[in-house]
């Protein structure tokens, strides 16, 4: 019944894989060990709001691309801050394809996803500020306020 | 007989995966691939059904004689908790 590959051999052998996620930084939409992901193989290039599933040295990582370049992908968590650089195709595993969000089923397809897509990344200079902001407000806090 | 915490079925491309989710998902890696009857015996378990009950709702649904659907049935149980899916 059960037999153990490597990520990249089941996805090559059985054509998806399915995953539990893990880690916060693509809420809201997914939560941490709480919603499934159905991944597909990868034709061809991507495009801008997919979420491939890439292999960052030994961590695969679920993120959204939110630039096409030449050669590359710039990346970024829907909840992070921080761009990725420098992913290529060859880094690819797979692209989201469909998920259970609190058991309930969606594919990309889905109009609504599409418009969280277009939103969170059409957001993501105005949360890096808002993040950065709060950074600084805390910091005057503690400043003015320190802990004892 | 239970399904462990955590351990969910899913329907994707009419195909039925087990994953783990929350805790399980610590110790559990990997997806489970179910064929027709297994999916079956798994939902009936998760309703709480007996072994008995499911073999012999095993044998009415795929038209099995009673001792196939017997020792079917305390096959898939057996690699189920081996694969840690199951608890007593």
């Amino acid at each position: 019944m059960s037999e153990i590959k490597s990520i990249e051999q089941a996805i090559a052998e059985e054509g998806k894989l399915v995953l539990s996620t893990a880690g916060v930084s693509m809420k809201p939409l997914l939560g941490n060990r709480r919603d499934t992901v159905i991944i597909l193989p990868v034709e061809g290039r991507l495009k801008k709001y997919d979420v491939p599933l890439y292999r960052r040295g030994e961590k695969c990582v679920l993120h959204r691309i939110i630039k096409v370049l030449p050669d590359s992908y710039v990346i970024c968590g829907d909840n992070c801050e921080s761009y990725e650089y420098d992913i290529t195709d060859a880094n690819i595993i797979g692209v989201l394809s469909a998920f259970y969000r609190k058991d309930k089923y969606y594919t990309v397809d889905n109009p609504w996803y599409r418009l969280y897509s277009v939103c969170v990344v059409a957001m993501f200079p105005i949360r890096k500020l808002l993040k950065k902001s709060r950074r600084i407000l805390v910091r005057v806090y503690r400043k003015i306020f320190p802990k004892k | 007989m239970k399904i462990k915490e955590g351990f969910v079925l899913r329907r994707v491309l009419d195909e039925a995966i087990v994953i783990a989710s929350g805790k399980a998902s610590h110790d559990f890696h990997g997806m489970v691939k179910l064929n027709d009857s297994a999916a079956d015996i798994w939902e009936w378990i998760s309703e709480g059904v007996s072994e008995s009950d499911i073999a012999a709702r095993l044998a009415e649904k795929y038209e099995l004689s009673e001792e196939k659907a017997k020792a079917d049935t305390a096959s898939m149980i057996s690699q189920m908790t081996e694969a840690g899916l199951l608890e007593a």
